[in-house]
C-alpha cells in the first residue's frame, strides 16, 4: 500500500528512527483515498506522465508538512483534543518544527537532478512559510467576510498548490505545467477551507471553530447577516457546550441562509477548479479528476437531498 | 468554446457581479456598519454573503440554483444535510482531524 511507504520513507529519515515520539505521531495518522492531500503529489506526477513511486519524496513531505501544521493549529485553535495537552505546548510546537524539517530531508533524495531538488526545496519552503503567515492571520479575531477570504487564501490553498507543483516536477513536468497545477491546488484549497468550516459549525459536540465564531464562515454569515434570527444566534453562539443550545443555532445556520451560502461558494470553487483543470495540457488528467469528484461527492449528495435530480450539472 | 459556467445560465446568474459595482458595506463582529473596498479575490467573483441574503429572502430569482439553495435553508435538521452519505466529508481531511479516519464531518448520516 502507498501509504505504507510513504510512512517507511518518512521513518527511514535517522533523527525519525531514533525519535519515537516522531513514530508515535507517524502511526496515528489514517488515510483517506483521493482525500488525503499527501496523495496529490503522486496524483498530479501521474498526471503529467511521471509514475507513483516518483512522487513519493513529494508524498512523504506533504505528510511530514501535514503533521507540522496540525501540531501548531491545535495550540493555535486550543483544540481540547490537541496533543499539546499530553506533551506541553513547548514539546509540540519542537515537534512540529521537527516535521517541517523532516519534509525538506525528504524533498533533498540524491536521487533527484540538482535543479529538481533545488526547485522542490523552493516549492516546500514557500508554502510552509506561506501557512505559517496565514495561520498567524488566522488566529486573530477577523472582523468580516473580505478579511475572512484574504486569511483563506493566505491559510489553506498554500498547501494543495505546493503538493500540486511538487508532484508535477517530480513527473518532470515544465515549470509553466507545474505553476498551472498550483493555481488548481488553490482553487481546492479554498473549497476545502470552506467544506471544512460547514462541515464544523455543524458538528455536534461544539467543535473550537466557535471559541473564535468569526473565523468560520457559516458562523461570521450568521453573527452579521442582517436576519431575523441574528440576536438569537448571538446569544446561542456563546452557550454552544449546552446540547440544546447548539442545536438552536446549528438551525439559524440553516434558516438563515449560512448553510446556503457556504453551499453557492463550494459550486463556485468546484467550477473555478474544473475549468483551471480543463486548460492545463496533461497526459492523464484523470487522477487529479479522481480528486476533484471525490471532494464534491458530499456536495452533490446535498443537491440531490434537496430535490435538485441533476446537480452534476452544478458541480461538474 | 464555451467553459461549463458559460453554459449553465443557473451559474452563470449566481456568479455574475452587481451590475454597478461599489464598495460593499461589511458589518464586523459587533455590528457596526464599515465601509470596505473590494478585495482582488472578491471583484467579479461573487457576491457578498448580504448581497446573498437579499437575494435568498427575495424570491425573485427562480433559477435552479436558488430555488435548490432556498430549499436547503428550509431544512430544520442539520444532519439533514448529510442525507445518504456514509463516509465522512473530505473537509476535515486538513485542518480537522490531520486525515485520521476517526473525524466526523458535515456529511455523515
Amino acid at each position: 500500500m502507498r501509504f505504507n511507504k510513504i510512512k517507511a520513507r518518512v521513518r527511514s529519515l535517522a533523527e525519525v528512527a531514533a525519535w519515537p515520539l516522531m513514530g508515535e505521531l507517524i502511526d496515528k495518522i489514517g488515510h483517506r483515498e483521493s482525500l488525503s492531500v499527501w496523495e496529490y503529489p503522486v496524483a498530479a506526477c501521474e498526471a503529467v506522465g511521471g509514475s507513483a513511486e516518483a512522487a513519493l519524496p513529494g508524498a512523504a513531505a506533504v505528510f511530514c508538512s501535514v503533521i507540522s501544521i496540525h501540531l501548531v493549529d491545535d495550540i493555535l485553535d486550543e483544540d481540547p483534543a490537541g496533543e499539546h495537552h499530553r506533551l506541553g505546548v513547548g514539546r509540540t510546537a519542537n515537534l512540529g518544527l521537527a516535521f517541517q524539517a523532516a519534509g525538506h530531508r525528504l524533498l533533498d533524495d540524491p536521487a533527484l537532478s540538482t535543479a529538481t531538488r533545488a526547485a522542490l526545496q523552493a516549492s516546500f519552503a514557500a508554502m510552509s512559510l506561506a501557512t505559517a503567515f496565514g495561520q498567524d492571520l488566522d488566529a486573530r479575531d477577523l472582523c468580516g467576510e473580505e478579511e475572512y477570504w484574504r486569511v483563506v487564501d493566505a491559510k489553506t490553498p498554500p498547501l494543495f498548490a505546493a503538493a500540486f507543483e511538487m508532484g508535477a516536477l517530480l513527473g518532470g513536468a515544465t515549470g509553466e505545467v507545474a505553476s498551472q497545477l498550483a493555481d488548481l491546488g488553490r482553487a481546492l484549497g479554498r473549497y476545502v477551507q470552506v467544506s471544512d468550516d460547514l462541515s464544523d459549525a455543524l458538528q455536534t459536540p461544539a467543535k473550537a471553530d466557535w471559541n473564535r465564531p468569526a473565523n468560520n464562515l457559516p458562523i461570521l454569515y450568521a453573527m452579521t447577516v442582517d436576519h431575523a434570527d441574528r440576536d438569537q444566534f448571538l446569544l446561542l453562539s456563546k452557550r454552544v457546550d449546552d446540547a440544546e443550545s447548539l442545536n438552536g443555532a446549528q438551525k439559524i445556520l440553516l434558516r438563515s441562509g449560512a448553510a446556503s451560502y457556504c453551499t453557492l461558494k463550494l459550486i463556485q470553487f468546484a467550477q473555478e477548479a474544473a475549468e483551471i483543470l480543463a486548460r492545463i495540457p496533461l497526459s492523464d488528467p484523470q487522477p487529479l479528476a479522481r480528486i476533484l469528484a471525490e471532494h464534491k461527492r458530499p456536495l452533490r449528495k446535498l443537491l440531490a437531498s434537496v430535490g435538485l435530480d441533476e446537480p452534476a450539472a452544478l458541480v461538474s | 468554446m464555451k467553459t461549463p459556467l458559460e453554459r449553465n445560465p443557473a451559474i452563470r446568474r449566481a456568479r455574475a457581479p452587481p451590475a454597478t459595482p461599489s464598495p460593499v458595506v461589511v458589518p464586523d463582529a459587533n455590528h457596526s456598519n464599515k465601509t470596505e473596498g473590494l478585495s482582488p479575490f472578491w471583484e467579479g467573483d461573487t457576491m457578498s454573503f448580504h448581497d446573498f441574503h437579499s437575494k435568498l429572502v427575495s424570491d425573485q430569482d427562480a433559477n435552479l440554483l436558488f430555488t435548490a439553495l432556498r430549499k436547503l435553508s428550509l431544512l430544520d435538521d442539520p444532519r439533514q444535510m448529510a442525507q445518504g452519505e456514509e463516509e465522512p466529508g473530505p473537509g476535515w481531511i486538513v485542518w480537522g482531524d490531520a486525515g485520521t479516519v476517526t473525524g466526523p464531518a458535515l456529511a455523515r448520516s
